[in-house]
């Protein structure tokens, strides 16, 4: 029966194509609806891409990336033996030959030091919240707390590009890119993967293109970057001494040159073009409307803090995002640098915290209040975790951390996520993982399970290899799972 | 029996005979619903079967001995008839017995504990494809190596009684196209031909001049003639070299985070030289790879193996170099087995490839003939604002060499310019076999090897080192090389190559759809001294290259791909292109060849956004004058925040070697069209120089139609443009500090023009021109 | 009539004829596409000769209680009849096998069997109406029709499509955690999968039923499964490894097996006391145990992924993707549900309509979002008719909640968004009969906090979210005001345009470089004029925040561009820009990247440099633009001299500045020196300005100080 079923799909599949292929029905819908459908890739529909697999948990995504690695010891992995033992000499027994990095390889002592911030519980489900993050913890009950992810890269490219192709080097496909890969766009008017940048006072690490790239996937699963410039989308705005109802009159302009073309070469592309434009057309007027924060309430000013009004801040993508989500954007993506506390931590810290709290915070009640939280799925973290040590010279006001890639902690809410949990155990020295380790293809198999994903499913071929998010790795951390 | 005596009898006899003819006759056409399920009459182990077992089976029962299940490999001929482990009296084939072959038995079980590939492995086979091996059984079960590892032998082209054909490259197509019932279209218009011919030979549009004398020369040798014009003309080696620059991954900066400045354009320059030079390709590959090693090499030589070095390079600061350096040699090798011979040599640095053969061990016997360099795996950071980072061995270029040995480089200033270049250190670096490839787990060491089967490495005739290495690849009998080449080449200008994978000629790749075809060229271009204009020629002379676009419904619903070529396929011209093309047509473009990279109109923030805020690369300082006006080839391209235009029209982010663009058709991209300041600043310049021209309005549009168009305008198109003219004017005259508005886009001077109004109308008309799908489209 | 039979019997004779063909030639046969079609009638056209048949049988049987020869005539007829549909059928059917859809050997029988009684049906009329002959044909006719019939539907129906619900399982979905029984992980699933269907409590073949723990304890006729810490002597070991041929293993040999490590893992689990409560957890990673039982539990967890939440018909595809607009997305919520959500897009263009057509897929629709929508209570009717809804939004609609009453009919209605809305308490208390409602969001609606509180009193079972609350204790400051300018350098009539986001804060500037109070300081109404030079500094305030940061902007104006320009001392060789016309280029550089050609810098020389005029303009203000960046000591000119006559050779010194470069800010920014000049219009004019040569208390040790210039303003 399996070959007669397989067979049907590739019929109607066939039929399919054989109708858009003769200009019949929209391409630019077809397209953004199943978007496989033109990578023509058996795989494709053998894993029925553009729908999930089975019934899904959480609908949209939005990922808070802190870029450059927030310290797991200054913010949720509480670990008072730290500060009994400050300044003592890391016990070799714990250490175990982890690599390190050119930055502490010179080193020759390794003196422990405890979180300058103090740690207080809070929620009913008590989970522990250093003072730095005092909004976060107000919706600790609404989160899950990863204590044990671990990565292979202990260097930020690498690290980040990891977090986000599930491939350190190479030019893969970005977690968003197979969503929309995956399940298609919600919101026929907006791309379905959208990623907004925001800059911290601290220490920068960059991000790249490659981070939000479509790999070797169809280009309209490429991140679109939206700036905080006049244009929130590229290219967007009319240019001057235009406007919509000139644009108009171009596009049917437009539409009637192209068709004359069409009727002389019956080219399908020629149609499609045409598709392209009017939904061109559409996106100019629903992103602007999404774009536009100065309609939203006092209220909503207050949540997200004052800066939610400045374009490019942390709290204004965080607005946006709510906003993008809202609207049926699959996946959104910030990222915050400045998280790379090698030094002068206890004075950069702070301000990234104070940068970012609120803002994430207020987007978890935010969604909350609209019904959206159940469906929509919010994770903070960043891309490795930072050393028990203390990197330089340790004063008693201030030291720093290196990178860690060995322990660290990330959180989520939302979107089919058991609230109010702490996952994963670190030791005493929040150096080693003691209990369920997640490693970073575990961690994404789990992400796209809560969307409906079987990530042993979700593949693509590419140059005679089949290739996955989680490549050949990644078990799915059911206990998490609402 | 009654009905024996009835005369009704025959006619049934009749009836039914004539039914079963039709139906027989009927096994011949193919159909759009079960054309892939056609059975053939004979099967064939290339082409039919192995695609189906490396898909499927290789995984488990293939070269990676790691892997194997069962002791039991497929990809041999050993493999294919040895006996089984568990039960030595059974065969995995038994020649022309399906039902005694294990094989046969094993992928047709119902049992779903014995069934082949395993239920959960995703992998099942189709009834067709079960019916396709058991066939193949039946006749035999014949083994045939891999197609692309057997040398290439020119069979003769077949005789075809058709006047179409030009040259021998049409025999081999048409014979195709006929085995699928398909007619070649007829000729490409004039016009159009000339635009195509001149889009994919120069890059460029073809100006009025040129289009008037080829419409009115009607001689037989008129299009030949512009086809030497054209390969003469020097922009011929810019178009050449944008392909060339994503096999070589070549950006300005070094990737990674801070990203930043490198100045590799010396060797762009070199490549456009190389191709306009007409260097033969066993040359131009010889330099690449190992110029530094030719005895007492030139510093031409030495600059052409910037090549190596164009891979990403960081400058992290607190890496572990070592890590890194490894990865840059793996990127070498890497892009050495796809650019050359089309394989996928990356999937063996873990672990044996799972479906060509090359061992892990090969991979690293490869790997060492790339590690012999002396490279640091950080570049430092360089906070002194006076040199550039340039990561060792490096040559520097003066102006001294400019002026004589390296003439074609176009350097501006008076410091030198330091290039990174390849140099081998004199004592052989010992290389291991990296376990999972693990930079820091080495295993055995390895010495300089090939994969053996692809061609063996002749180490008595061929020294051990990259010399060694091109020697090998130009060697008159390799497999790949040249096969490898043409085929890029001819996807270049049919936007499909003969093995449409053209970065994977291995098992998994797919198969040449004119396979005889494919080995004719390759060793015609060897024996006529791998000559790439020759190559180039014989393409566009072809009648193949010079139909028409049109598409009728059969043939699209036969042939969507057009892989039978039985039409010309229309194809979006690249990003770099669009570029020239906008810039030429509307009389902008500075034709200046070679130099530094340039950095033209881009969104605000789009570096200040991502950027880690250190380095000369922080910030997007835009261009301003000539540099706004430069070929598109020539756009700065900053590896993490490539040009964002670029990328939506589907270039390459350079992160690693690409040898093929997808090409894609969004609605970002009609953003680009209608709003880029590139775009609306060559409509502005060309309506004023229009305007000025003392012309009536309707040849003012035609003007700016053939220029964009590159062919007159019909008489529909010219009305309703017409009417669109005056409309727009009509807006603009009631509204006229729009004009204003819309004139200011851009820096370019602007004209005096009287009647603003409609000039601001006209721009709009040439925009318009340029967002059609023609105007994109070669 | 007789022709007519004639023509029939011919016919079937043709066919038949045909069919003998293809069976012959098969393999080499490609099915046209219209063909195929007619192929694919098969399953409908079956039913007649079915039908027929058995009429026909019994007409012959019945046929001694019937007079005359009509009776003859009618079962000639009738057996006409069958033998034409019969053969027509089988032939259908032949080319419906040869689209290759259906490899089973099912297929086989049912073809030859089909064959078969088509040959026979037209044997029914070769032979005519002679009863002897006729009776036991027609009873093998029915024979066949039978088997034929049931190989058939299980072709389309799959197999035991009759049998099916006698033996149907209730598929129970397992959540398999670390605390999970190792038996309820891993054997429960192979037993389901391999054993489940023989040995169930409808069909305990062998009186064994192993769907319940206690069942599989009790055994079957041949005594108790497993022998405890013994598998070798355990009958359910015993069967699984017989040889597949013996007729006493299980499962049957045409049935799914046990794989290898499956039955290693039973045997295992027998040999270490079939603990039917071991968990997962009490296992360490290196037990063999623990690694088959993962190895199984994904190979069936795969399994489980796939089960069926929702048992309603499937939405066509034509359906779902007639359904999807610009306006409306409609989606199969999975692959493999039929369940449909549904989302509504761009406000403007909605219309009614649009929700109204939702009724295609009324059975499916379980989710619905109109948020940000122009919905109206009068749409709670059409809404009412989605029976299955289990989530709806209503987010920022017209809604008032007029009408709730309706949504009662909603029994699954799950959850309900009003935010944004304007329903008031009395409404809400409709939604009392929605008895699966557990959640309404009210954030954002009229509603009072009591009128809440006594909401969550009378109907305690919903989660009432009344979102976010501001605490009236919490002061914040405001965010700083915005440059809504592009550029720092001012076209000659552009004003200064300063925004801020937030509705109701007032901003405050200062020209004379003091920060603003919230006094005097002059307030932002509308875009202001400035001179050639300003630095601004400018503060929001706003009742109920404490007032923002200061901000500071420096603008130039753009000039008059000299003609010619000519630099008469030397540029430091490190920043020579582009020579001379740097100055006037009107291309600014970043205040903290100086290599590039926008910046020109001076240390050991001065800047001096002449500027022509052809149309000679009156010039009343020359400034220099620089870059001050401490940390780079890049510091203001310490004196700037301008120059100017009609002579380039005599030109005398017009004005002269002395700046104090000082204490500047620490970051690094663009600043100028802006110097009025009395109104002259020269044709030349000379510029020389002179770098700091060392600071005051300065390290001694610096190598100078740079002058870095990137223009030169004349206005």
């Amino acid at each position: 029966m399996k070959e007669f079923i397989e067979n049907r799909l590739h019929v109607n599949r066939r039929h399919f194509l054989g109708k858009v292929s003769l200009g019949l029905g929209s391409v630019a819908l077809g397209s953004l609806l199943i978007p496989s459908l033109f990578n023509g890739d058996e795989e494709d529909i053998a894993s029925g891409v553009g729908m999930p697999h089975f019934a899904p948990k959480a609908k949209r995504v939005i990922y808070l990336f802190q870029n450059g690695a927030p310290s797991q010891l200054e913010s949720f992995d509480y670990k008072p033996m730290l500060n009994k033992m400050h300044g003592q000499e890391l016990p070799a027994s714990v250490r175990m030959g982890q690599r390190l990095t050119g930055m502490t390889s010179g080193q020759s002592k390794f003196p422990l030091v405890g979180s300058h911030f103090k740690f207080q519980q809070y929620g009913k489900s008590g989970a522990w919240v250093s003072e730095i993050f005092p909004n976060m913890a107000k919706v600790v009950d609404d989160m899950c707390f990863i204590k044990s992810m671990h990565t292979e890269a202990i260097n930020h490219d690498p690290a980040l590009t990891f977090m986000q192709t599930g491939a350190q080097q190479g030019n893969r496909p970005s977690m968003g890119a197979w969503l929309s890969y995956g399940l298609g766009s919600e919101n026929k008017n907006l791309p379905a993967y959208c990623v907004l940048l925001s800059r911290g006072k601290g220490n920068g690490q960059g991000v790249y293109s490659k981070l939000w790239t479509n790999g070797f996937l169809d280009s309209v699963h490429q991140g679109v970057q939206f700036t905080s410039g006049e244009e929130p989308v590229l290219y967007l705005n009319d240019p001057t001494g235009s406007d919509k109802v000139r644009r108009r009159k171009m596009l049917d302009q437009l539409a009637e040159l192209n068709s004359i073309s069409y009727q002389q070469f019956g080219d399908p592309e020629i149609q499609t073009r045409i598709q392209q434009y009017e939904m061109a057309f559409r996106m100019q007027t629903a992103v602007p409307e999404l774009t536009d924060l100065s309609k939203e309430p006092d209220d909503i000013v207050k949540m997200y803090g004052p800066d939610c009004l400045v374009p490019g801040t942390y709290a204004a993508n965080c607005l946006l995002a709510r906003k993008l989500s809202e609207a049926g954007v699959r996946f959104v993506q910030l990222y915050h640098q400045g998280w790379d506390q090698h030094g002068n931590l206890t004075g950069e810290m702070p301000n990234q915290a104070k940068d970012t709290d609120r803002a994430s915070a207020a987007l978890i009640m935010d969604l909350k209040q609209r019904g959206l939280l159940d469906d929509t799925l919010v994770i903070w973290g960043g891309e490795f975790g930072r050393t028990n040590y203390c990197q330089g010279n340790l004063s008693e006001k201030n030291y720093g951390r290196d990178h860690h890639p060995r322990c660290y902690t990330i959180c989520m809410a939302g979107g089919g996520i058991k609230p109010g949990i702490t996952y994963g155990e670190t030791d005493e020295f929040g150096y080693n993982i003691v209990k369920a380790p997640v490693h970073v293809n575990d961690f994404h198999a789990t992400v796209l399970n809560l969307l409906g994903l079987d990530h042993e499913k979700l593949i693509f071929k590419h140059l005679g290899r089949r290739y996955r998010l989680t490549d050949v790795a990644g078990k799915v951390v059911k206990p998490i799972i609402a | 029996m009654f009905f024996l005596r009835h005369r009704w009898y025959w006619m049934a006899i009749f009836i039914a005979m004539t039914a079963g003819a039709i139906l027989w006759s009927q096994r011949q056409q193919p159909f759009l619903e079960n054309a892939s399920e056609k059975m053939p009459g004979v099967v064939d182990f290339n082409f039919h079967v192995r695609p189906i077992l490396s898909d499927r089976c290789f995984k488990c029962h293939g070269p990676d001995a790691s892997q194997r299940k069962a002791e039991l490999r497929l990809d041999t001929e050993a493999g294919l008839y040895q006996s089984l482990r568990e039960n030595p009296g059974a065969h995995v084939i038994v020649q022309g017995n399906p039902k005694d072959s294990e094989l046969y038995r094993r992928i047709s079980a119902a049992d779903t504990s014995q069934l082949m590939p395993p239920p959960n492995s995703n992998l099942a086979l189709s009834v067709y494809e079960k019916r396709l091996i058991k066939k193949w059984i039946d006749q035999e079960a014949k083994f045939q190596k891999h197609w692309a590892f057997i040398s290439p032998l020119a069979a003769e082209p077949p005789e075809v009684d058709s006047d179409w054909s030009s040259n021998e490259l049409d025999q081999f197509v048409l014979v195709k196209m006929e085995e699928q019932n398909l007619e070649p279209n007829g000729k490409a218009d004039k016009e159009r031909l000339l635009k195509r011919v001149s889009f994919d030979i120069t890059g460029l549009p073809p100006s009025i001049t040129m289009q008037e004398n080829f419409l009115k020369d009607n001689s037989s040798y008129a299009y030949e003639k512009v086809v030497d014009e054209l390969l003469e003309n020097p922009h011929y080696g810019e178009k050449m070299a944008i392909y060339w620059l994503d096999v070589a991954r070549y950006a300005d900066s070094h990737g990674y985070q801070d990203d930043g400045l490198r100045t590799m354009w010396p060797w762009r320059d070199w490549v456009i030289h190389a191709f306009n030079k007409n260097y033969p390709y066993d040359k131009f590959l010889t330099w690449q790879l190992a110029g530094d090693l030719i005895p007492n090499p030139t510093k031409e030589m030495l600059l052409a193996t910037g090549f190596n070095r164009n891979h990403k390079i960081t400058e992290e600061f607190g890496v572990i170099e070592e890590e890194y350096r490894i990865e840059y040699v793996s990127d070498r090798t890497n892009t050495f087995g796809k650019a050359f011979l089309a394989l996928t040599l990356e999937c063996a640095k873990c672990h044996d490839h799972k479906y060509d053969p090359v061992s892990q061990k090969e991979y690293y016997g490869t790997f060492a003939f790339f590690n012999q360099i002396n490279d640091k795996g950080l570049i430092g950071e360089f906070q002194d604002m006076s040199a550039f980072p340039a990561d060792p061995p490096v040559i520097l270029i003066t102006n001294e060499d400019v002026k004589n040995v390296l003439a074609f480089v176009n350097k501006k200033d008076q410091d030198p310019v330091s290039v990174m270049v390849m140099k081998d250190s004199s004592a052989v670096r010992p290389t291991h076999v990296l376990i999972r490839g693990a930079y820091d787990v080495p295993g055995e060491e390895v010495g300089f090897q090939i994969p053996e089967a692809i061609y063996p490495y002749d180490t008595k005739r061929l020294p051990k080192n990259r010399l060694g290495l091109a020697k090998w690849l130009t060697d008159k009998n390799h497999p790949l090389t040249s096969r490898v080449f043409v085929n890029r080449i001819w996807q270049e200008f049919f936007g499909r190559g003969i093995v449409r994978t053209s970065g994977d000629f291995g098992m998994q790749g797919e198969l040449p759809s004119h396979p005889e075809l494919l080995d004719w060229l390759a060793v015609d271009f060897m024996n006529h001294g791998w000559g790439i204009k020759r190559l180039v020629k014989q393409i566009v002379m072809s009648s193949t290259y010079q139909q028409s676009a049109e598409v009728s419904r059969r043939k699209l619903a036969v042939d969507p791909e057009n892989k039978y070529l039985s039409r010309a396929s229309r194809v979006r011209l690249p990003s770099e292109l669009i570029k020239d093309h906008v810039l030429a047509s509307s009389g902008l473009l500075v034709e200046e060849i070679g130099g530094p990279s340039v950095k033209p109109y881009q969104p605000d923030g789009m570096w200040e956004a991502s950027a880690s805020g250190r380095g000369v690369l922080a910030n997007y300082v835009q261009d301003h004058g000539d540099k706004l006006y430069r070929r598109g080839i020539y756009n700065f391209i900053k590896r993490t925040v490539p040009p964002p235009s670029m990328l939506m029209f589907d270039a390459s982010n350079r992160d690693q070697c690409e040898v093929r663009r997808i090409s894609t058709n969004t609605p970002l991209q009609a953003l680009i069209m209608m709003n880029d300041p590139m775009v609306l600043e060559a409509s502005r310049v060309l309506a004023q120089r229009l305007m000025l021209e003392n012309i009536s309005v309707q040849a003012r549009i035609s003007k700016g139609f053939r220029l964009i168009l590159c062919r007159k305008a019909l008489e529909k198109e010219l009305n309703s443009l017409g009417a669109y003219f005056e409309d727009e004017k009509k807006y603009f005259e009631s509204e006229l500090q729009k004009v204003e508005a819309k004139l200011a886009v851009g820096e370019y001077k602007q004209e005096k023009v009287n009647d603003r109004a409609g000039t601001a109308a006209l721009m709009q008309v040439i925009t318009t021109l340029y967002n059609t799908d023609e105007a994109i489209t070669k | 009539m007789e022709r007519l039979k004639k023509i029939v019997a011919d016919t079937v004779l043709v066919v038949q004829i045909l069919i003998a063909f293809i069976l012959v030639f098969e393999s080499y046969i490609q099915v046209p596409l219209i063909l195929q079609a007619f192929g694919r009638l098969h399953p409908l056209l079956l039913h007649l000769p079915i039908g027929l048949l058995l009429i026909t049988t019994v007409l012959i049987f019945a046929h001694r209680y019937f007079k005359g020869h009509s009776m003859d005539d009618l079962i000639s007829f009738m057996l006409h009849l069958t033998a034409f549909t019969a053969s027509f059928t089988t032939l259908m059917g032949l080319l419906l096998s040869l689209e290759g859809s259906f490899g089973t050997e099912q297929l086989f029988l049912h073809k030859w069997l089909g064959v078969a009684l088509s040959f026979l049906c037209w044997m029914l009329l070769a032979v005519k109406t002679n009863a002897k002959v006729l009776r036991p044909l027609s009873i093998v006719g029915v024979v066949l029709l039978v088997f034929t019939g049931h190989f058939g539907a299980n072709l389309t129906h799959g197999e035991d499509f009759v049998l099916g619900p006698l033996q149907k399982i209730e598929p129970r979905v397992r959540i398999i955690t670390d605390s999970t029984a190792l038996f309820t992980a891993a054997i429960e699933p192979i037993l389901e999968s391999k054993c489940y269907s023989c040995h169930n409590s409808s069909k305990a073949k062998g009186n064994l039923i192993l769907t319940s723990l206690d069942d599989i304890l009790e055994g079957g006729k041949n005594g108790a499964l497993w022998k405890t810490k013994d598998a070798a002597h355990s009958l359910m070991m015993e069967r699984l490894s017989l040889p597949l041929e013996d007729k006493e293993h299980m499962p049957p040999k045409d049935k799914a097996q046990l794989t290898e490590d499956e039955i290693q893992f039973i045997s295992l689990w027998i040999d270490e006391g079939t603990d039917t409560n071991k968990k997962l957890n009490e296992l360490t990673e290196d037990d063999t145990l623990k690694q088959l039982a993962s190895a199984i539990i994904s190979r069936y967890e795969t399994d489980e992924k796939n089960k069926q939440l929702y048992a309603f018909k499937f939405p066509s595809k034509e359906t779902v993707t007639k359904l999807n607009t610009p306006h409306r997305t409609v989606f199969q919520i999975a692959g493999n549900e039929p369940a449909v959500k549904a989302d509504f897009y761009l406000r403007q263009s909605y219309q009614k309509k649009y929700l109204e057509e939702l009724g295609e897929v009324k059975e499916q629709l379980i989710f619905l979002n109109l948020s940000n929508m122009p919905v109206e209570d009068s749409d709670l009717k059409t809404i009412t008719q989605f029976k299955n809804l289990e989530v709806l939004n209503l987010n920022n609609t017209q809604i008032t909640g007029k009408g709730f009453q309706q949504l009662a009919s909603l029994s699954k209605l799950r959850s309900l968004s009003l935010s944004g809305t304007k329903v008031s308490r009395e409404v809400l208390l409709d939604l009392k009969d929605c008895k699966n409602l557990k959640e309404v969001f009210l954030w954002n609606t009229g509603i009072s906090e009591e009128a809440l509180n006594d909401l969550s009193k009378e109907l305690g079972y919903i989660y009432w979210d009344f979102g976010y609350i501001p605490d009236s204790e919490e002061v914040l400051k405001l965010n700083v005001p915005l440059l809504k300018n592009r550029t720092s350098v001012l076209n000659p009539d552009e004003k200064v345009l300063l925004k801020h986001n937030l509705p109701g804060t007032t901003m405050r500037y200062t020209l004379d470089g003091t920060d603003p109070d919230s006094i005097e300081s002059p307030v932002f109404k509308e875009p202001f004029v400035i001179g050639n030079y300003a630095l601004i500094k400018t503060k929001a305030f706003k009742d109920g925040w404490l007032t923002s940061d200061v901000v500071e902007f420096i603008f130039f104006r753009k000039g008059f561009r000299p003609d010619t320009t000519v630099l008469l001392s030397v540029a430091d060789e490190r920043f020579e820009g582009e020579g001379a016309i740097t100055l006037v280029d009107e291309n600014k550089g970043l205040p903290d990247f100086y290599r590039h050609p926008a910046w020109i810098a001076f240390r050991e020389n001065d800047l001096v440099a002449t500027f022509a005029f052809e149309r000679k303009p009156t010039i009343r203000n020359v400034t220099l633009s620089y870059a001050r960046n401490p940390s780079q000591i890049c510091l203001p000119p310490a004196e700037m001299q301008v120059w100017g006559g009609n002579d380039p050779e005599r030109l005398q010194l017009i004005a002269k500045v002395n700046t104090p470069h000082g204490n500047g800010p620490g970051t690094a920014r663009i600043e100028g020196v802006s110097m009025d000049i009395p109104p002259s219009n020269f044709g030349y004019y000379k510029l020389v300005a002179k770098p700091v040569r060392k600071i005051p208390g300065g390290n001694p040790k610096k190598r100078g100080i740079w002058l870095m210039v990137d223009e030169v303003f004349f206005n």
